[in-house]
């Protein structure tokens, strides 16, 4: 009986075992390996199956406009100082001392007859020379940031003069103030609304920062059609890093390893990731849409023409979308002219706010203001205290001292919870030191994030609007408290001009601030009062 | 320049003085001017000038350094160590709290070594780049290192550029201190004291002249009023001022702004040799594209079939001789048998499928994997 022995060699990748990196990566360098394996799998297969080649559709686009005609066009400027510019951010450190400078050498060529209107002020570093006139003294510089703070004292602030001369000629160039404001003191975020035609897009909470399409809801649809040009691209194979090859066999990018990024709940965006390349990865395809920013996009009529000359009708899945605006059509994509890295000033203002249970009160702790930080404790701080659990000498008396107050710290201002049958608020306080003679008030709170908006206008005696207490709704506050900074940002709009504007930004925080304020306390190891 | 140590032991009147020099040292540069800053081609090797300037200045400060570090240690009495503590207070060594008993020299002697030591030798300051050298030297010189340290370039390089570009641009200079500083300065700190310095020396003759490209003077912020993108002409076609509209590259838009001190930048000063320039700050700005470049995905069931991706190459193996038709056939050949044996099916392997990792072959039929290799045995 015979034999016969068949003897085949086979050539395999060799099996990294020592390495499970390399293993992920699969690197194959033979191509008629991969040209066998292909053969192998059935991709030579035949099959009348088509592929997309041409995509026409439709274009609609809607600008996006603002109620108030003195905010900045948002067609055109990037949605952040839209939202979040303040009524005062033309004046900046530069043009309130120049324009205060040059009111005041107005002011003094327009005296006659020899006599100076008393506008000189001392030179920084200088000898201290005579006050200024009693009627110019509130228009001294107070408040200027960092670098420019010794100057405070020393130059007259055109901001201040503005407000109460803002006819005179020197204040020409300056603009017309914004009407809208988006800052929500007692929420400690921005609102804010726009229009594109018939729809309303209502941003809410906004924390301050970075926005795009998902900061906006919105509510009616934006049915009017304002451009239509009948377009057509050619479709491609849709491509991400990682992305599965068309081919099994075919070489793909080693560097990226989807099965290596690790899902969970806090990783939509992965999840979903990983979905799409463990399903049907390699079917999805993508067309360029070009669009006018400033405005929303909306896809009509999209039909696919596939390698057969057959025309097929494309429409949004009814129940699922990644980057679709709640309120809009399926098929709009808004298109805000985004900057990604705007120039940021030195923060300017720091408070930490944090609720405190045991006293069933809110702190809001200025830790920096002007840009400079600023001492949250100084002279209050608490007398050194005897270590817990020190031992008293047998024979010893322990010596006590009263203190009616203890734990006093700068910049901690307090918000008392204020229970009203329809609403629950808390009301800005102030810290009262009992130790003295008399009792005294701290100073109140210097941040602009720790002011509520002016309700009314100026008096037209030139007199400011009252000021209300800063109030602050209970749901503004994290359990784990709140970082609020105020900083100086300047972008371009689509035209090159430079916007620049003061932003406000909230950050949770990981730990509350701690406040040790106690009242009708016995301290162990002082000196008993006489 | 000993700023920091100066203002402790100053006191009284002199605190002003003091105070306004260190101001004076802040709103100056702190790092040198490249010639790439200046516009200039730069040196890939960093090979310029202004560095191997550098290098001699840090050499040279580095011996004068040593000098007086033998100086303070050979001052054994109080008539020879009087000159050499003058010397040693250029340098910000003081003794403390002002004095001068015991053995100062010696003490100075020691701060002296501790500079030399954290500093790096003549021979190892050659390989130091140029922010290495200006590290150096600023590090060597003052005892925190906050000293500026500029380049020198040729006095000619700045007067003749600016004589160049200022004709026909007169006088817009003059506007940017007023319409563009002070919106950059609110964001850029180094330009913030710049605006303090000026403002200081309004008035007084000390404010720095400036000189910009004709580009800034023209147009400070780029803009483009003519340009008005939602303008119902505008079509995807149309580009932005600042791009190329044959090639869609964004031309070079460097603004370069010179300011200089009080005669530094007058053209009609004849004189001649070297300005030291130090560069204030850098930044680079976005502008956003009137057209964004959106996308919109769906799906399409792909065939599964695939056109072979594999080509082959056939190339003679003597480098000199045509490749013949036999040699091609052969080729063909050969590469269709190596692909047959790449292609041995699992069921042809028997015992050896054994070895053949399946994670990767999807277990259908007509692709003939078992997944169960010893189940048939």
């Amino acid at each position: 009986m015979g034999s016969s022995t068949q003897k085949f060699r086979r050539l395999d990748p060799h099996p990294p075992y020592r390495d499970l990196q390399k293993g992920f990566h699969a690197e194959v360098h033979d191509p008629l390996y991969c040209l066998g394996m292909q053969y192998l799998l059935g991709e030579h297969q035949g099959s009348d199956a088509s592929t997309p080649v041409e995509v026409r559709f439709d274009p609609d686009e809607i600008p996006i406009e603002h109620t108030d005609p003195t905010v900045p066009d948002p067609s055109a400027t990037p949605p952040e100082p839209v939202v979040e510019a303040e009524a005062d951010d033309w004046w900046t450190p530069g043009r309130r001392l120049r324009l205060g400078r040059a009111y005041m050498a107005r002011k003094e060529a327009a005296e006659s007859g020899g006599k100076t209107a008393g506008t000189a002020l001392p030179a920084p570093g200088s000898e201290p020379g005579p006050a200024p006139k009693e009627q110019f003294a509130r228009y001294v510089a107070t408040d200027l940031p960092h670098p420019y703070q010794h100057l405070n004292g020393h130059a007259w602030d055109g901001l201040a003069l503005f407000r109460d001369h803002p006819d005179d000629p020197v204040f020409s160039v300056v603009p017309n103030p914004r009407n809208t404001l988006g800052w929500r003191s007692e929420q400690l975020a921005y609102d804010a609304d726009f229009e594109a035609k018939n729809a309303h897009l209502a941003m809410r909470r906004h924390d301050g920062g970075a926005m795009d399409w998902y900061s906006v809801d919105a509510d009616g649809s934006a049915s009017a059609r304002c451009r239509i040009r009948d377009t057509y691209v050619m479709p491609s194979r849709l491509r991400f890093p990682g992305s599965p090859a068309p081919r099994w066999w075919e070489i793909e990018d080693q560097r990226v390893d989807i099965g290596g990024y690790p899902p969970d709940r806090g990783h939509l965006a992965t999840l979903l990731l990983i979905e799409l390349v463990m399903g049907i990865g390699d079917d999805w395809f993508t067309f360029p849409v070009q669009g006018r920013t400033g405005s929303i996009l909306r896809l009509t009529n999209v039909r696919i023409r596939d390698s057969f000359d057959d025309i097929w009708g494309v429409e949004p899945a009814p129940d699922w979308s990644l980057f679709r605006i709640a309120g809009l059509d399926p098929c709009d994509l808004l298109l805000w002219p985004t900057v990604t890295t705007p120039l940021r000033g030195r923060v300017l203002e720091e408070v930490l706010v944090g609720v405190d249970e045991d006293a069933n009160l809110v702190w809001a702790v200025e830790n920096r203001l002007n840009g400079r930080d600023v001492p949250t404790t100084g002279d209050l701080a608490d007398p050194p205290q005897p270590q817990t659990g020190e031992p008293f000498q047998t024979g010893e008396t322990p010596e006590y001292r009263y203190r009616v107050q203890r734990g006093l710290r700068n910049h901690w201002h307090p918000y008392l919870l204020e229970d009203r049958p329809d609403q629950r608020m808390f009301i800005q306080g102030r810290v009262a030191n009992l130790e003295g003679q008399d009792p005294q008030l701290l100073p109140e709170a210097r941040a602009h994030l720790l002011q509520a908006r002016p309700t009314t206008r100026p008096h037209a005696d030139g007199r400011p609007a009252a000021t209300p207490i800063h109030r602050l709704q209970p749901t503004a506050i994290p359990a784990t408290g709140v970082r609020l900074l105020r900083r100086t940002k300047l972008v371009r709009d689509i035209h090159g001009i430079p916007v620049l504007w003061t932003e406000r930004s909230r950050q949770p925080l990981k730990a509350i601030p701690a406040n040790r304020l106690g009242f009708d306390a016995l301290e162990v190891g002082s000196q008993p009062d006489t | 320049m000993q700023a920091g140590t100066t203002a402790k032991s100053a006191g009284g009147p002199g605190d002003a003085f003091v105070e306004r020099l260190q101001r004076i040292l802040a709103a100056l540069p702190r790092s040198p001017a490249t010639p790439a800053n200046l516009g200039l081609i730069g040196d890939a090797k960093d090979n310029s000038p202004q560095r191997s300037e550098l290098l001699d200045r840090y050499q040279h400060l580095r011996a004068v350094a040593l000098s007086l570090r033998a100086a303070l240690a050979g001052a054994l009495d109080d008539a020879a160590a009087a000159p050499v503590l003058q010397r040693a207070a250029a340098w910000g060594l003081i003794p403390a709290d002002g004095r001068e008993e015991g053995q100062p020299a010696a003490d100075l002697g020691g701060m002296m070594s501790t500079r030399l030591d954290h500093s790096p030798t003549s021979s190892a300051a050659g390989d130091l780049t140029v922010d290495g050298l200006v590290r150096a030297i600023a590090e060597l010189a003052t005892a925190d290192g906050r000293y500026p340290v500029l380049t020198r370039f040729p006095r000619s390089l700045i007067t003749e550029g600016r004589q160049r570009d200022l004709q026909g641009a007169s006088g817009a200079a003059n506007a940017l201190d007023e319409r563009w500083l002070p919106v950059v300065a609110a964001v850029r700190e180094p330009l913030a004291r710049l605006e303090i310095h000026q403002l200081e020396n309004e008035g007084n003759g000390g404010v720095w002249s400036l000189w910009s490209d004709p580009v800034t003077l023209e147009n400070p912020f780029h803009t483009a009023p003519a340009w008005d993108p939602r303008s119902e002409t505008v079509t995807k076609t149309e580009t932005a001022p600042w791009v190329d509209a044959h090639t869609g590259q964004v031309k070079d838009s460097h603004a370069r702004l010179y300011y200089g001190a009080p005669g530094a930048l007058d053209v009609e000063d004849p004189t001649t040799g070297e300005v030291a320039v130090g560069l204030f700050d850098f930044w680079s700005e976005l502008v956003p594209d009137v057209v964004q470049d959106a996308g919109a995905g769906f799906a399409f069931r792909a065939p599964p079939a695939r056109a072979p991706q594999a080509v082959l190459l056939a190339i003679p193996a003597n480098a000199q001789r045509r490749l013949k038709d036999q040699d091609l056939l052969d080729t063909v050949v050969e590469a269709r048998r190596l692909a047959r044996v790449r292609m041995v099916d699992p069921h042809q392997m028997k015992g050896m499928r054994a070895g053949l990792s399946t994670i990767l072959l999807d277990d259908e039929e007509r692709n003939r994997v078992d997944l169960n290799p010893w189940e048939d045995e």
